[in-house]
């Protein structure tokens, strides 16, 4: 069977290139690949909170994103993107089962450890101008550290639990939202914030992926 | 300088940011002449926020310290005029510099100066004229904000007509408080009329260089919100406010080597000159990506629709109204481009830069201009260029063009693609709705008040 292929409208909007990363992550999950290559229906997602809709169109292995709530769609969701704690609703579960509990499955794909996560990020994003050299990941958890780029002195630190870690170096959540709700403490530049936050929003929409 | 402060208490220093707004301080007469020649120290912050107030934290230029530090408003003192109706008050216009004094590359005035320099450097002199269009309503920005921007009562006659006086007699004793401001502050103006649009207004200048002639127009658009706010109403320069046509910022411009028109050559067809084809040419060839400067918000691009005023497609004519350039070349006195792609929310030192630019790469490059355009240039199919539909789009059209760049500023270029990236992330990410066909509540509440 050959790769799933994930494709967006020219001139997406970022929820679709959101969703579309999730999926690509899920492409290359080999637990979920399999799901996606059979997947076949017309799903949409629209936010609780904001205007922000996707439509997302499976064809066994073709999966195409396009803004908006088509009125094809057979299962509508609507959810709080920024918030998974908060229960989706769904309208159209009844007619399509399978379709819904495997969207289930293939718009949450499994996150690596806050270390797999936080490499990968690195990998991503370390070349871009402006990064710090080094870059040292501390787990306030159980004080875990990891240290990703130049060896010696870190030129930014990031220090937050293990759950935290994950959700900024996935994509999950807005890398300075989180340093201003302090739930990532920081050492370092307003510069390297700020180019931390920018190739962690590009990489929550999919560049590099 | 003594002379010109006699009487004044207070001198206001005017630095446009980014977006096109007037960012400055008031000093004391005594502060403001121990602060020369540097001027007053800012903070650099501020051209770190978006519209909304949102610090834009997602990429860094090369131009800011490691944190947050001081830049300087370094005031242009042949801008220094007397503010006529505040006794005691004047105003200068401020160019932003480093601590050392270096223009910051991403000061759109100094960009401008620098792409006026270049043109210098190839002997040629520019003339340039902003029209300014908005709107006007009958309720004060409190009420506006009440109404959350939504039903207001233009102050003139409800139907889509322009050039009535009846109309114009409408807003008549608003309008000449705006005019005895103008006068009063020796900012030149030609004409006004009630335009199309209910409680739409033009106000047209006198040809003047590059530089002065966005000055009058920024230093015209506060007058409108100051006369506005003094007179209990509300103004503003969005492009797309209501349903009603938009409002645009056309640019006319034409050039002089030695005091004599170049773009005129009377033995040359059309009495165009090679220098004005070539000056076509490389409009035409950079107007996609001078579109981000001209369309600079999500609101811009709900004004650029079929039949409605605005330019769709690259184009140029002469004498047509339809098309991106209306180009005039049946004399030497009125020899001119029209560029009538701007939005009324443009901001002008950049919508200038943008445009000489293009016209420098033109000459530079020796680019000839594509076939002209002797039709309506609206409804038309696909296969013609149109120009750049969203703001994404015109910020990718930018990055791509390095010949513009090159000439407009690399470091402001990237900085602007950057920020009209932002611009789309929080119209999507914070309440804007992508479906909607008419201006969104996003819209005026970011844009209404402070455009």
């Amino acid at each position: 069977m050959t790769q799933p292929q994930i494709e967006v409208t020219p001139d997406a909007p970022p929820v679709v290139l959101g969703v579309a990363a999730r999926l690509k992550r899920s492409a290359a999950d080999r637990g979920l690949v399999k799901r996606l290559q059979r997947m076949k229906g017309i799903l949409a997602l629209r936010s609780s909170t904001d205007k922000q809709s996707t439509t997302i169109r499976f064809d066994r292995g073709r999966v195409r994103l396009e803004p908006g709530v088509s009125p094809e769609a057979g299962l509508v969701i609507t959810l709080d993107f920024n918030d998974d704690s908060v229960k989706p609703k769904v309208r159209g579960a009844l007619r399509h089962p399978l379709l819904g509990l495997a969207a289930a499955k293939v718009l949450e794909p499994p996150l690596g450890s806050w270390q797999t996560e936080a490499r990968a990020f690195w990998e991503f994003a370390q070349n871009a101008p402006r990064m710090p050299r080094s870059l040292l990941v501390v787990c306030t958890d159980d004080g875990t550290q990891l240290q990703l780029g130049e060896a010696g002195d870190p030129e930014y630190q990031v220090h937050a639990t293990a759950k935290a870690l994950q959700s900024a170096f996935s994509g999950s959540s807005i890398f300075l939202e989180d340093v201003l709700n302090h739930r990532l403490l920081v050492v370092g530049s307003l510069e390297h914030a700020s180019v931390l936050t920018g190739r962690a929003i590009a990489w929550a929409m999919g560049e590099g992926r | 300088m003594t002379d010109r402060l006699d009487g004044i208490s207070v001198v206001r220093t005017e630095g446009v940011g980014i977006d096109g707004l007037i960012l400055g301080k008031h000093l004391s007469r005594a502060k403001f002449e121990r602060s020369l020649p540097l001027g007053p120290a800012i903070s650099d912050i501020m051209f770190l926020f978006d519209l909304r107030g949102q610090p834009q934290v997602a990429w860094w230029d090369d131009w800011r310290q490691y944190a947050l530090g001081d830049i300087h408003q370094r005031p242009d003192l042949d801008t220094l005029v007397r503010i006529g109706h505040r006794p005691g008050l004047a105003a200068c216009m401020v160019d932003h510099v480093d601590v050392d004094g270096n223009p910051l590359p991403v000061c759109p005035r100094s960009a401008l100066k620098r792409v006026v320099d270049r043109l210098g450097s190839h002997g040629l002199e520019a003339h340039t004229a902003i029209e300014i269009e908005g709107m006007v309503f009958t309720e004060s920005y409190d009420e506006a904000r009440a109404k959350k921007y939504r039903e207001l009562t233009p102050l003139g006659i409800p139907q889509a007509l322009g050039y009535l006086t009846h109309d114009a007699y409408r807003m008549h004793t608003f309008m000449d408080e705006v005019i005895r401001r103008l006068d009063g502050m020796a900012i030149a103006w030609d004409a006004w009329v009630a335009e199309a649009a209910p409680g739409q207004f033009e106000l047209n200048f006198p040809a003047s260089d590059p530089v002065s002639a966005a000055d009058s127009a920024m230093r015209a658009r506060a007058v409108f919100k100051e006369t506005a706010i003094d007179m209990g109403h509300s103004v503003t320069f969005m492009a797309k406010p209501t349903d009603a046509y938009g409002s645009g910022a056309h640019i006319h411009h034409s050039l002089t080597r030695d005091g004599a028109p170049a773009f005129y050559d009377a033995s040359a067809p059309h009495g165009r000159s090679q220098l004005m084809r070539h000056w076509i040419g490389g409009l035409m060839a950079t107007m996609p990506a001078a579109h981000s400067f001209l369309t600079p918000t999500i609101n811009s691009y709900r004004r650029m629709a079929d039949f409605q005023a605005a330019p769709v497609v690259a184009s140029w004519a002469e004498e047509n109204k339809s098309t991106a350039l209306r180009v005039i070349s049946r004399s030497p006195g009125l020899a001119r481009v029209e560029h009538r792609v701007g939005a009324a929310d443009l901001n002008p030192y950049l919508g200038l830069a943008a445009i000489l630019g293009g016209g420098i790469v033109g000459i530079e490059q020796a680019v000839d201009p594509p076939a002209e355009m002797r039709l309506i240039a609206w409804g038309l199919p696909e296969t013609y260029p149109y120009l750049p539909r969203t703001i994404t789009a015109s910020a990718e059209a930018l990055e791509a063009d390095k010949a513009l760049a090159d000439v407009v500023g690399t470091v402001l270029c990237s900085h602007w693609v950057n920020s009209r990236r932002w611009e789309w992330l929080m119209f999507h990410t914070t309440g804007g709705d992508a479906d909607a066909s008419t201006v969104t509540d996003w819209e005026l509440h970011s844009y209404f008040e402070l455009i």
